[in-house]
């Protein structure tokens, strides 16, 4: 088979990982090699559907003796089926690496014949990339399920991040769609990477050459919405990967229908996008910005709420605590404020070490004014003839393009009452706080 | 900060002339109107004045700002790379507020004339990165050559990471818009004046890769996905003229469906690539 066909079908069927990153690992270019890593990392191109491209994904192979209901690999499907020499493929990753196409090389694989067959044809790739080309770049392996812990092993001293995916966010989904996988296969694996990555950062600090096992960590990933699980049972989960198993990343994959099923939600569904969506930004705020799962999403509010961003939702829901005094907050309290990121929290940190922050300043320093003008004091005062209360905040912080979707769905108006209580006089809507601040009132 | 005098001073384009520049006002003690580039047309009634280069007077400035903050010199030095009509005011402005606090300014993040010093050094550095992302080398004759059209100067600012990565190479990395060229071989590493650099077509071996990475490209993104926003928002279409996997840039909107993923199962092989110019 070409080797122009054979990167189409194993492309194609590794496209549904969502892992892109190729941060987390710092590597120097090896003597007589080609190639580093970059602590951040870097993304190449970018696709049409909007993601990343900073790794050549592809598959080993994508035959496969599993059945996974949801997978396009799976046994019974009827698709075209490839697999890719070693040579091949550390030959077309140091080639397209040479031309700044890609940052290294992400490596998954269906199962051929054995769990330990298949690993050890990817250990065989990466030793070629390693010690026969004195590769430098990333490589971010899966570690596949079943196989023996020994070639687990060769495989994270070899890559930069390896990573087992927990496919479904609950046991139940998993033993209902991925019959021959279990918790325990998968989580078996996690926790073994687990004690590989910290006993290995012991002994880097006992021996100077310690070989590196896995440097950039472990990461997974889980499908959104092929099943029924609640976005808090997700994040918790999420939390615990976070703290169990000292997970980099998790990474959510909004389910798109490959294949139909009869287990499976049916055919012209579209992908759960915003979800997916608000489940990143929940997940930005337990890793950067010292958020609880809890505080986030509780048992009466299982979901996220679909016009705001979660951290807006939790600050509009603690009204009690704000606003803060930007000059005197503590980092972790900026951190809460919507419209404050990290970069502009450190930012804040290192402006007012100077000199005493006032709006325009704080404007000038790269804080999103729309949102943190609500929660926010500088020297003790407010913006000019801003009032604050839970329901005109939350009007006046959904877009535009919110407001008609919302508009749209609930058609209905508000019932008006000649005699009832008049309710929303005091409390500013979006055009009023524009008028506001533009001075007109 | 005083007020400025109804003057503007003219410098010869150079980092050492600006610095001249900042001599001349500290030594006057009043500030300029403006200051523009010798042979820049002139929009303004008010008297001009040029200010030679001159090399002792610009090593004093310098070796003062060294010495206030090397932080602050930093940012001189990689904001001068911007292709800001106004840098040069920005970066004067910048440099006196420095002399007159008589310490590091660069702190003073909410101060107007530091935000846009700041603004304009983080421009020229996110522009440096992101050609670091989206540059493409072609083999010729054994030499990796890449084109870019970046707004501010940034080959200084790319060597190293290139070097770092491919010590074994040589290459090329021709600047279009500057009309410069990053050189590299055995460790050695120059940037010199290259107007025109016209290229064979690619040879068989290269064309072949090309076609690889374009195939992997449309293949790669998943149909049900399709976001050409959220991908101008990462990539501008302003980079995309030198990177093959991208559809040409046209006017017509059309562009945005090339570049697609692949078509149903089977049909794949052979159409996907026919896709990326509809």
């Amino acid at each position: 088979m070409e080797l122009l066909q054979k990167l189409t079908i194993l492309s194609d069927a590794a496209k549904y990982d969502a892992s892109c990153t190729s941060s987390g690992s710092s590597r120097s270019t090896p003597e007589g090699g080609i190639g580093n890593s970059f602590t951040a990392g870097l993304c190449h191109s970018f696709a049409a559907d909007g993601r990343c491209i900073s790794l050549l994904k592809v598959l080993m192979t994508n035959y496969c003796v599993y059945d996974c209901r949801y997978c396009i690999n799976r046994r019974s499907n009827d698709t075209p089926r490839a697999a890719f020499t070693p040579r091949e493929l550390a030959d077309l990753t140091i080639q397209f690496y040479r031309r700044n196409y890609i940052e290294g090389l992400f490596l998954s694989s269906g199962v051929l014949q054995s769990p330990d067959y298949t690993c050890e044809r990817m250990i065989k790739t990466l030793e070629l990339l390693r010690n026969e080309y004195r590769f430098g770049g990333y490589i971010h392996a899966k570690a596949i399920p079943g196989a023996d812990d020994a070639l687990t092993r060769r495989l994270g001293l070899l890559a930069d991040r390896v990573s087992v995916n927990i496919e479904m966010p609950s046991s139940q989904s998993l033993s209902l769609l991925c019959p021959e996988k279990t918790k325990a296969s998968i989580l078996g694996p996690m926790g073994f990477l687990r004690d590989g990555i910290q006993e290995n950062a012991t002994q880097m600090v006992q021996y100077r050459h310690a070989p590196k096992f896995a440097p950039a960590g472990q990461s997974t990933q889980m499908i959104i919405g092929a099943t029924p699980e609640s976005d808090l049972k997700i994040l918790r989960l999420t939390q615990g990967l976070y703290r169990k198993y000292r997970l980099k990343r998790v990474f959510f994959s909004a389910y798109v229908p490959v294949v139909s099923d009869a287990l499976l939600p049916a055919g012209e569904v579209k992908p759960p996008l915003l979800r997916e969506h608000r489940l990143y930004q929940a997940d930005w705020l337990l890793r950067f910005y010292g958020f609880d799962a809890e505080e986030l999403l509780d048992e009466e509010h299982p979901a996220f709420h679909p016009y705001v961003d979660p951290k807006c939702n939790w600050a509009l829901n603690h009204l009690e605590r704000f606003p803060v005094e930007v000059n005197t907050a503590p980092y972790e309290t900026l951190l809460r404020v919507p419209g404050i990121g990290v970069k502009s929290a450190q930012r804040i940190l290192t402006a007012r070490r100077h000199s005493r922050l006032d709006w325009p300043q704080l404007k000038k320093i790269g804080v999103v004014l729309k949102r943190a003008q609500y929660f926010l004091l500088c020297g003790g005062k407010a913006p000019e003839g801003l009032r604050v209360t839970q329901d005109g905040v939350l009007r006046a912080l959904i877009s535009q393009r919110d407001r008609e979707l919302l508009a749209a769905q609930h058609p209905q108006g508000e019932q008006l009452s000649l005699f009832g209580p008049p309710q929303n006089q005091n409390q500013p809507t979006r055009e009023d706080v524009i008028q506001c601040l533009t001075g007109q009132i | 900060m005083p007020d400025r005098a109804n003057l503007i001073y003219r410098y010869d384009g150079t980092l050492q002339g600006l610095l001249c520049c900042v001599f001349e006002s500290c030594r006057t003690g009043r500030l300029p109107l403006d200051i523009w580039e010798e042979g820049e047309l002139s929009t303004s009634l008010a008297p001009e004045l040029t200010i030679p280069a001159d090399r002792e007077e610009a090593a004093r400035v310098w070796r003062r700002l060294r010495q206030l903050s090397p932080d602050a010199a930093h940012w001189t030095e990689v904001a001068f790379l911007s292709g800001d009509p106004d840098k040069a005011m920005a970066l004067h402005d910048f440099l006196w507020e420095s002399f007159r606090r008589g310490q590091s300014i660069v702190g003073f993040l909410g101060d107007p004339v530091v935000a846009r010093a700041f603004q304009l050094q983080r421009q020229v550095h996110n522009e440096a990165h992101l050609f670091l992302e989206f540059l493409r080398f072609e083999e010729h004759h054994g030499i990796l050559t890449a084109q870019i059209e970046p707004r501010a100067f940034v080959l200084p600012l790319m060597g190293k990471h290139f070097a770092a990565r491919f010590p074994g190479e040589a290459f090329v990395i021709h600047d279009i818009t500057h009309g410069a060229a990053l050189l590299h071989q055995h460790g050695r590493m120059e940037i010199q004046p290259l107007e025109d650099l016209t290229l064979d077509s690619p040879t068989a071996a290269e064309a072949q890769y090309q076609e690889l990475w374009r195939r992997y490209y449309d293949t790669i993104a998943i149909r049900e996905r399709l976001n050409p926003k959220c991908r101008m928002t990462h990539c501008a279409k302003r980079f995309w003229n030198h990177m093959l996997e991208m559809p040409p840039a046209r006017g017509d909107g059309k562009a945005l469906a090339g570049g697609f993923g692949p078509l149903p199962r089977g049909e794949a092989p052979q159409l996907a690539g026919a896709l990326r110019c509809v």
